[in-house]
């Protein structure tokens, strides 16, 4: 089996018993980039003689009897918001497009600490802000699957690198879907832990309430060793939990769902849902019955009529704020002025793309003064009500089943002129967010026009093992995805 | 509330943006359009309800009470777009004056 095909833990156990070397491993890795990264751009950068390095450590640990960790080998990639010491972390930003932190992200210390060899930094959406990673002052990523669409946002290059067979997981962060909608589009499995379950130490921050770092993977196995590795405790990041975590990897190796009580959204299914993504609500449901589960109506009235309105007010105000560090006097871009505040003003001016600066006057807006009760206010109550209403879903049920996606991946350019509509393809994921709560996407099949499709899962907070569990039942019917070969125009 | 320039225009001086006039009114039409999507909200019946928070069943951990040594002073310092031995270099403010004056 060629080393693109195989999964982690097959690559992690390979160059632990010496049957392949990491450098072999990390070089096949590197030469699949090469093949495909122009049309795809799913990297912002490649980081070649670092990970051949790396990848050499390892195989030195291997060959002195040391156990390098359970991600021996395992190429990798981080999305470019991920503090990585010494190599520069741009944000999909002009205005850091030549900043190299001098220190690493918890979750980049994390995966090299089990053997992970870390090959590029992905393309985004500029300060994670975007759906379809066109937003990116480094030009669009393309979708492996047709390389005409979009492979969805924030983190779609992540998302591409994985369906593409670049590297078996990647790193990506989740604010208002933004692992779960490219995961959803690029046709592989995507998950967004529980609020407090992953470090976010160096993770570059959009709108801290939000924020979350989790895994992309071709396999739930791979999801759940990946989330084995990254959900330590972690002192440094003040709303890191200090709960137990679960095994994931146990998780997903013994799926125990039955007796399970999985709710179906009936506002999220007659709303605007693509034929396909209905039809595999329905089968997953199908699988998840014939594994012992009951399916059971649930109503989220509230979070499907105002979870839109209340994320797009409650981010930016949290990004206006965020952002506001970038002024030019500490790191990455300055456009010189004669005096500090025009400094500020041009530097901000040129170094923010449009959409970034449309969610910064938007944050600015509904903070400031008389807008504030009328807009955030009622946001923050609205949130509340969000939340109170998930909880009371998880009464009757233990996990809900739900739409990604309200459709499958749109064209490159098709929303770049109407921002709102490109906000609605976030609508299944940001309640998730605003509730703090675990989601992940899991991969159902492909169409006969090779475009993927999807459902999501949905546990109650500090419950994301039953995500894996599921996820592994539905992935025993409809299979692992299969890699992309960044086809069609 | 009706969204005009001046609404855009005070957003961008608070939020440190320059725009030009043509931006101006792109970002007067999708203020009109998100701010309309915003309104949503007004059916949502909020009475006694209180403002989220903090997500109640975690409260913040907090760490030990002691010294951390980050002797990362002058790598940061590294990352400045300017720096003068162990400061940031900018131009004064209100200055007329270049940086090197500052």
């Amino acid at each position: 089996m060629k080393h693109e095909q195989m999964d982690a833990s097959s690559i992690a156990s390979a160059v632990t018993s010496g049957e392949v070397s990491a450098v072999e491993v990390v070089s096949a890795s590197l030469r699949r980039i090469r093949s495909l990264e122009p049309r795809l751009n799913a990297l912002i950068t490649v980081i070649e003689e670092y990970a051949l390095e790396r990848a050499a450590h390892v195989d030195g640990q291997v060959s002195s009897g040391c156990d390098p960790g359970p991600l021996a080998g395992v190429p990798v990639v981080v999305k470019d918001n991920m503090c990585t010491r010494g190599v520069r972390t741009t944000c999909g930003s002009r205005i850091l497009d030549d900043w190299e932190p001098p220190y690493d992200a918890a979750v980049v210390e994390l995966f090299e600490r089990a053997g992970a060899v870390i090959v590029g930094k992905s393309n985004m959406d500029e300060f994670a802000m975007g759906s379809s990673t066109e937003h990116s002052c480094f030009g669009p990523a393309s979708n492996p699957r047709d390389i005409s669409r979009v492979p969805g946002g924030s983190s779609g290059g992540s998302a591409a690198s994985v369906a593409a067979g670049y590297v078996p997981i990647a790193l990506g962060s989740d604010t208002g879907g933004s692992i779960r909608q490219p995961a959803a589009f690029c046709g592989v499995h995507g998950l967004k832990p529980t609020y407090g379950m992953v470090s976010r130490w160096g993770l570059v921050a959009f709108a801290s309430s939000l924020d979350q770092i989790g895994p992309f993977g071709r396999s739930v196995g791979d999801i759940a060793l990946a989330m084995d590795v990254i959900s330590p405790q972690d002192f440094r990041d003040s709303t890191c939990s200090r709960r137990e975590r679960p095994s994931f990897r146990d998780g997903a190796s013994n799926p125990a769902v039955k007796g399970m009580r999985i709710g179906i959204v009936r506002e999220f299914l007659d709303g605007p849902l693509d034929p396909s993504l209905k039809r595999s609500i329905e089968e997953a449901a199908s699988v998840l019955v014939s594994s012992g589960c009951t399916m059971v109506e649930v109503s989220l009235n509230e979070s499907a009529s105002f979870g839109l309105p209340c994320y797009y007010i409650i981010a930016p105000a949290e990004a206006s704020s965020n952002l506001a560090r970038f002024d030019g006097v500490r790191y990455g871009f300055r456009e010189e002025a004669p005096d500090l505040v025009s400094q500020f003003t041009r530097t901000r001016s040129y170094g923010f793309g449009e959409e970034v600066k449309r969610r910064i006057l938007t944050g600015t807006f509904v903070l400031s003064s008389g807008y504030y009760d009328a807009y955030y206010l009622t946001a923050l109550k609205a949130r509340k009500m969000i939340c109170q209403e998930f909880d009371r879903a998880f009464r009757s049920v233990d996990v809900i089943l739900m739409p990604a996606v309200p459709s499958l991946p749109f064209r490159k350019g098709e929303l770049l002129d109407d921002p709102i509509s490109m906000y609605m393809s976030d609508v299944f994921t940001l309640p998730v967010n605003l509730a703090g709560l675990p989601g992940m996407t899991v991969f159902t099949g492909l169409e006969p026009s090779g475009l993927p499709t999807s459902v999501q899962l949905v546990a109650p907070r500090w419950q994301d093992r039953r995500l894996v569990e599921c996820a592994s039942v539905i992935e025993e019917r409809f299979g692992c995805p299969p890699i992309a070969e960044g086809g069609a125009l | 509330m009706e969204i005009d320039r001046k609404i855009v225009e005070r957003a961008a001086t608070l939020s440190r943006i320059e725009m030009v006039p043509d931006n101006v009114e792109t970002m007067v039409r999708f203020f009109q359009d998100i701010i309309g999507h915003f309104r949503i909200l007004e059916k949502c019946d909020t009475t006694g309800v209180d403002p989220f928070s903090t997500l109640e069943d975690e409260p913040c951990p907090l760490r030990g009470d002691g010294p951390v040594r980050w002797d990362i002073g002058d790598e940061a310092l590294d990352s400045a777009p300017l720096r003068e031995g162990r400061f940031f270099r900018v131009p004064a403010i209100g200055s007329e004056e270049g940086p090197d004056e500052a």
